[in-house]
């Protein structure tokens, strides 16, 4: 039986769609679940995926609000028992806001954020690559990639730094840091930092590794067609519905249920 | 230096301040309305001529629409009794030149902008201030990143 997965939809959320494909195309059943729908169907799912949008039009801040919504009672029990837990972009936000991830302070009182690029505060959509940078087994989430995996994907956001203090960025360094921008060969360096990041971090990880989350989006780099055409120009359709790097990591994902 | 804050605040309904007034309410908040402006903090050198910033403010289109903003200065760059302010926590640059939706403003050295939030009883006056302060502890400021200035 394949395991159940669902992708929660905020109001505003509109990556729901290429998150689902991703994941179905990684073998787990998909189900869309509006964020006020907290029946028992939803909570039964053996994991979570939180997608990329502006979940309530970022009022207040990104994921300020989402963070509060009765969906988020379900993750938060959920990530609490283990269950996998990813959140992609936006969805990202809302585990920071959450205090889920990293996870060093009480729930909904977060001691991290993905705040405003520099400079600016401008929104950057651009693609780019994200390095692991923890051993994989650290995390279910992250056991199927390889050591120091890169991995494509896209940047689509306006907050995407990650600001903290200078003691929880040093625990944060320390213990949470999964994945840190890169050039393609896997080099890290500020050129790569697409938003002025804080440690150049791509995406944090909580304490039990069961909680992912994610700036950049792996699902738009999923097949050849969605990677950069002038990078793999793609010759023959069925060359362009060929995987692409992106969906290594959606795949990891997924094998956390074996 | 010397610093001058503007509010420009919405003339029609305020679809985040419902938004922050409901989520408020449903985490245990107690008030009954929510007054949300936007704040914009200058500072010039202390010789500067500051009296037509104001006019200058008006052509800035990313942050006054006139059919829809109403713009005012304020007496003094901090809150007013009753009233918090959201902002980064970052230090503003001083600059040569400060640019804001492509409009040069003369003379300004630093800009910031904060969100200024009021809590509101049912009668219309300002909630004690031990009720604002848990909004801004369970909402409206991520200490992560950002600073609450209160009067």
């Amino acid at each position: 039986m394949k395991p159940k997965v669902v992708v929660f939809v905020f109001p505003g959320t509109n990556s729901e769609d290429e998150t689902k494909r991703a994941l179905e195309a990684s073998g787990v059943d998909v189900a869309l679940v509006r964020s006020d729908d907290t029946t028992d169907a939803a909570k039964k799912a053996d994991g979570y995926v939180l997608p990329g949008g502006f979940a309530h039009e970022d009022r207040i801040r990104a994921g300020a609000v989402a963070a509060h919504d009765r969906a988020m009672d379900v993750v938060i029990e959920a990530a609490e028992k283990g269950k996998p837990v990813l959140g992609i972009c936006n969805g990202a936000q809302v585990l920071l806001e959450s205090g889920l991830v990293p996870g060093t302070s009480q729930v909904r009182r977060p001691s991290a954020a993905f705040a405003p690029n520099i400079p600016g505060g401008r929104f950057r959509c651009v693609h780019i690559y994200m390095r692991l940078l923890i051993a994989p087994a650290r995390s279910a989430l992250l056991a199927a990639l390889p050591e120091d995996a890169v991995i494509p994907a896209w940047v689509a956001h306006g907050e995407g730094r990650l600001a903290a203090s200078f003691d929880e960025l040093a625990h944060v360094e320390r213990e949470h840091l999964a994945f840190v921008y890169s050039d393609a060969n896997g080099d890290v360096n500020p050129q790569a930092v697409p938003n002025g990041s804080a440690l150049g971090a791509a995406g944090l990880i909580n304490k039990a590794g069961n909680v992912l989350a994610i700036m950049p989006h792996p699902e738009r780099d999923a097949w050849t067609f969605m990677h950069r055409y002038d990078l793999v120009p793609a010759k023959t359709a069925h060359e362009a519905l060929q995987p692409s790097g992106g969906i290594a990591l959606i795949q990891s994902f997924a094998k956390a249920f074996v | 230096m010397i610093e001058h804050a503007f509010e420009i605040r919405l003339a029609i309904p305020d679809n985040e301040a419902y938004t922050a007034l409901a989520t408020l309410q449903r985490l245990g908040v107690a008030c009954a309305g929510i007054a949300r402006t936007d704040i914009h903090v200058f500072g010039f050198d202390d010789d500067a001529n500051t009296s037509d910033l104001e006019t200058q403010l008006k052509t800035v289109a990313t942050i006054f629409n006139p059919n829809k903003h109403r713009l005012r200065a304020r007496e003094e760059p901090r809150p007013n009794a009753g009233e918090v302010w959201i902002s980064s926590a970052d230090v503003p640059a001083v600059h040569e030149r400060v640019t804001i939706g492509g409009v040069e403003l003369r003379g300004v050295r630093t800009a910031w902008r904060a969100t200024s939030w009021r809590l509101l009883d049912s009668g219309g006056k300002d909630v004690p201030e031990p009720i604002l302060d848990q909004a801004v502890e369970t909402l409206l400021c991520n200490p992560a990143f950002q600073r609450a200035i209160k009067p």
